[in-house]
């Protein structure tokens, strides 16, 4: 029988880290390091791996998407360069083409978790477009690939915007050192896409996402209604 | 008596029975199970059954997950079965929520109240599976709440209860767990299925114990299965799966075939799995929302 007739549940996770100059030095470098190590990480724990389709986006005065959507054990995880300013707006219309595009490259039918988009940022948007509608767009209640977006705030970040883009969950890093505060949250991100992917099913906690930021490390941040 | 000197190499591996269950997709290397510490409440990773159950033969087989082995933690299902004293018989399943710390206590003793419920039972009509989850549902909570000094929220659950009168089955559940039939090679979903994202419930136990759904049928001859979603959704979504189902289930089995045939390794199913199946006696079905 031909494989085509299965269909695997998929947990579809994007990624969106900012790149703008700030980033440069030990935030980007941590970045860096980091992406191989979850891809690692695919690899060897099956119940992340077998369900986790990561796609990764990056931003700056511009975004794109450096991954669409895939098993990130087999993808080629290129080295991010810092580029240069910040544009929340870019970012958020980038996630949302990035979502739709991956979740209609899915085979149809295929049972999925709700995405999550693990937003990380050390700064605020600086471009002079508004970024209001693009955040909207991405949170919109009627758009069926609506995900939980995550905001990971670090270095200038700002708590306030952190809760705006953030639906669920938004933290601040509390490490004075912006490449250890970078690695934490990957720490964090990391075991959250485990813990999701094995702890679910619980309409009263966070619609099956299980967040894992230890709170010597992040200062979690209330989510604004949306 | 001292601490015990942490292990300087790991174990050698576990001895395995061999298996004929399929591996399906792209699976990947699964390391050795363990425990965490400190974790008095957990359930043992396997249960086993295979009888005669008044009319009917019910094997049922309840088998630790992926995501729980590799966590270190306990395996959420339970199940149950029984007869009432005019000798029908009742199952129940129940499926602990993942994001609850004690779930599998709320899972077990859920089914042991049902269980003890309706074994007392000695109306002409059988127990509707309805009550049964709204009462056992009440007892659970006071018991986790009495008895283990818990929050009820904590030992939150889903669950499916059947009732198999002598001319008519009945079927009620809360949350997601659900029955199959299986007949003319095909499984065939008692309750509709319709979810856009898979980890998602819309109700639990005990919040929602006195909001379950009914389904009912006329006696039937099919085999049918009382499932929880870790082992529906794998129904639903592989047509490999529901051929070895079907092969493993075509005749009643005893307790370790049973146990045998939810041995299979498949691409993203890391739930707990866990049915109930009963080969019903005699008669045509047909269902009845």
């Amino acid at each position: 029988m031909p494989e085509s007739s299965e269909l695997f549940t998929i947990f579809p996770i994007f990624l969106v880290v900012d790149v703008s100059a700030s980033m440069a030095g030990g935030p980007i470098e941590a970045v860096n390091r980091s992406l191989p190590e979850m891809k690692t990480e695919m690899r060897s724990d099956p119940t992340v791996g077998e369900i986790a389709r990561v796609a990764l986006i990056t931003f700056s005065d511009q975004a794109r998407t450096v991954i669409p959507l895939c098993d990130l054990a087999t993808a080629p995880i290129p080295e991010l360069p810092v580029e240069g300013g910040t544009n929340f707006a870019a970012a958020l219309r980038e996630l949302r083409t990035a979502i739709d595009n991956g979740m209609r490259s899915l085979p149809k039918g295929t049972p999925v978790y709700r995405p999550v988009a693990f937003f990380l940022s050390d700064g605020e948007h600086m471009a002079r477009e508004d970024w209001g509608p693009a955040l909207h767009h991405v949170q919109d209640h009627d758009w069926k690939y609506r995900p939980e977006i995550v905001a990971f705030g670090f270095g200038d970040a700002n708590g306030e915007t952190l809760r705006r883009i953030a639906t669920r969950f938004a933290f601040l890093a509390k490490d004075q050192d912006p490449a250890m505060q970078v690695r934490e949250i990957m720490n964090a991100l990391i075991r959250s896409i485990r813990s999701s992917s094995s702890s679910f099913r619980d309409p009263t906690q966070a619609e099956g996402l299980h967040l894992e930021a230890p709170s010597e490390y992040f200062t979690p941040l209330p989510p604004m209604k949306t | 008596m001292g601490d015990a000197d942490p292990p300087t190499e790991p174990p050698a591996p576990s001895r395995d029975l061999a298996t004929s269950a399929p591996v399906i997709g792209d699976t990947r290397p699964i390391t050795a199970s363990s425990i965490r510490p400190g974790d008095g409440r957990r359930a043992c990773d396997i249960a086993l059954d295979g009888t005669v159950a008044g009319r009917h033969h019910v094997a049922a087989a309840s088998l630790v997950g992926l995501a729980h082995t590799v966590t270190g933690t306990s395996r959420q299902d339970a199940y149950g079965f029984c007869l009432d004293q005019r000798g029908r018989l009742y199952v129940a399943v129940a499926d602990g929520l993942g994001s609850r710390p004690v779930s599998q206590l709320g899972a077990r003793i859920l089914c042991d109240e049902i269980m003890r419920i309706a074994c007392e039972y000695d109306d002409d009509s059988p127990a509707a599976p309805a009550a049964l989850i709204a009462t056992a549902g009440r007892h659970t909570a006071q018991l986790t709440r009495d008895v283990y000094g818990l929050n009820p929220r904590d030992a939150g659950c889903v669950a499916i209860v059947g009732s198999f009168g002598p001319d008519r089955y009945e079927f009620a559940r809360v949350g997601d767990p659900t029955a199959f039939t299986l007949a003319e090679a095909s499984f065939v979903e008692l309750f509709d299925h319709h979810s856009d994202f898979v980890n998602l419930v819309d109700a639990t136990i005990p919040e929602d114990a006195e909001r379950a759904t009914t389904v009912t049928m006329t006696s039937a001859t099919s085999v049918i299965a009382l499932v929880t979603d870790g082992l529906a959704t794998d129904i639903r979504n592989s047509e490999r799966v529901r051929a070895w189902l079907m092969n493993q289930w075509a005749t009643p089995t005893t307790a370790y075939a049973m146990g045998e045939s939810l041995r299979y390794r498949r691409q993203g199913s890391h739930d707990d799995r866990t049915a109930v199946v009963i080969w019903t006696p005699r008669g045509n079905s047909g269902t009845d929302m």
